[in-house]
């Protein structure tokens, strides 16, 4: 190792300040960048909706007789529901959260009116502005009792 | 520093000591964003009571219904069809996580055993022995504002509920894993037969935090 009181050894202490600018730098740029991912994070949104969704299917199931309820979903996320769970998600993730049905309901599905007819459709790969909750009651001819909630798009 | 031995021991471990402040004041600024940053709403307090609003209000619920007209009475509770422990009737309302859940309702009967100077007045099922109200377990004899009462419950999801409050009593409140009780309390009708009673009901829903 060199005299770093030669000019060669000051050269030296040169080179180590510029690699300790380069490293601040650095670390300068990884936190602007963590700032920036998280406001360009949608995970609380998500997880925002996935409960709203959840507590008020619950709230649906709850109520007498039937009723309608159109939901802005707000944002551009799939949406799946079924299976007691409703999921949100998009390119970054999904967020799920739970949701409370009576026994003898039927389990609440996820339609698309096309053409006048309810088509059951892929809930992972749709992306829909709106929701329409319908709950029902229906009797067949036998006197059975069918009650439960579809959700369709407009 | 003038030469070589000034290299190793002044300006190297000066170095070392700005690496490890830079890392400190990293690891520091990381956690002051980390902790601004919010990314979960709890709604458990409003899952509590949306859970209270279906047992209590709804038809599915604890509500009594006459059913020849079909209507439901909001703020009067079904006793010997929906809330009785035998029927279970609670228990129809399905979670989507099976285990994230559970719920205990509870109201006092008529003071059955009144403490005055020590003697219980009635003759019931709950006996103020020793200074202890106390009965048979199913009885639920609790001593309350210096009565000796008989408390009426019924659970929802009844193995969540021990498993829950375990939890809940042992402070695990806060985290993934612990979980949260809300306590509810509501005025409400309680018909039995042809006998109606206005009692207090207490709601303690308790909820996995997620």
């Amino acid at each position: 190792m060199e005299n770093l009181a030669g000019k060669r050894g000051q050269s030296t202490l040169l080179y180590f300040k510029i690699i300790g600018i380069v490293l601040a730098a650095g670390v300068f740029i990884l936190l602007i960048k963590f700032l920036a991912d998280t406001l360009s994070d949608t995970l609380l949104e998500k997880n925002y909706r996935a409960r709203d969704i959840a507590l008020l299917i619950t709230t649906i199931y709850a109520a007498p007789g039937q009723l309608n309820y159109t939901y802005d979903t707000g944002g551009n996320f799939e949406i799946g529901i079924g299976d007691g769970a409703i999921v949100v998600g998009d390119d970054k993730g999904d967020v799920f959260y739970w949701y409370y049905r009576p026994q003898d309901m039927e389990d609440i599905r996820l339609e698309r009116e096309v053409g006048g007819v309810l088509t059951l459709v892929d809930v992972e790969k749709d992306v829909y502005p709106l929701l329409i909750f319908e709950k029902y009651k229906t009797v067949d001819g036998d006197g059975n009792v069918e009650e439960g909630i579809k959700v369709r798009t407009p | 520093m003038k030469n070589k031995r000034g290299f190793i021991f002044i300006e190297i471990p000066m170095w070392m000591i700005r690496f490890f402040f830079m890392i400190l004041v990293m690891f520091a600024l990381l956690f002051i964003f980390n902790y601004f940053i919010v990314t979960d709403i709890n709604v458990q307090k409003a899952e509590a009571n949306t859970l209270a609003g279906f047992f209590f209000y709804s038809k599915e619920g604890l509500a009594y219904c006459d059913n020849e007209i079909e209507r439901c009475y909001p703020g009067m509770i079904d006793y010997s069809v929906k809330f009785a422990p035998e029927v279970s009737h609670l228990n129809r309302l399905i979670p989507g996580d099976p285990t994230g859940s559970a719920a205990k309702i509870s109201y006092s009967a008529e003071p059955v055993c009144m403490l005055v100077d020590g003697v219980c007045l009635a003759d019931t099922d709950c006996m103020l022995t020793d200074g202890k109200c106390q009965g048979d377990d199913e009885d639920h004899c609790e001593l309350r504002e210096g009565m000796c009462t008989k408390e009426t419950r019924a659970y929802y999801k009844f193995d969540n509920y021990e498993n829950l409050n375990i939890l809940v009593e042992s402070g695990l409140t806060t985290g993934l894993g612990g979980a949260d009780r809300a306590d509810i309390y509501k005025m409400m009708r309680i018909k039995n037969g042809d006998e109606t009673l206005s009692r207090q009901v207490k709601f303690e829903v308790f909820t996995q935090n997620s």
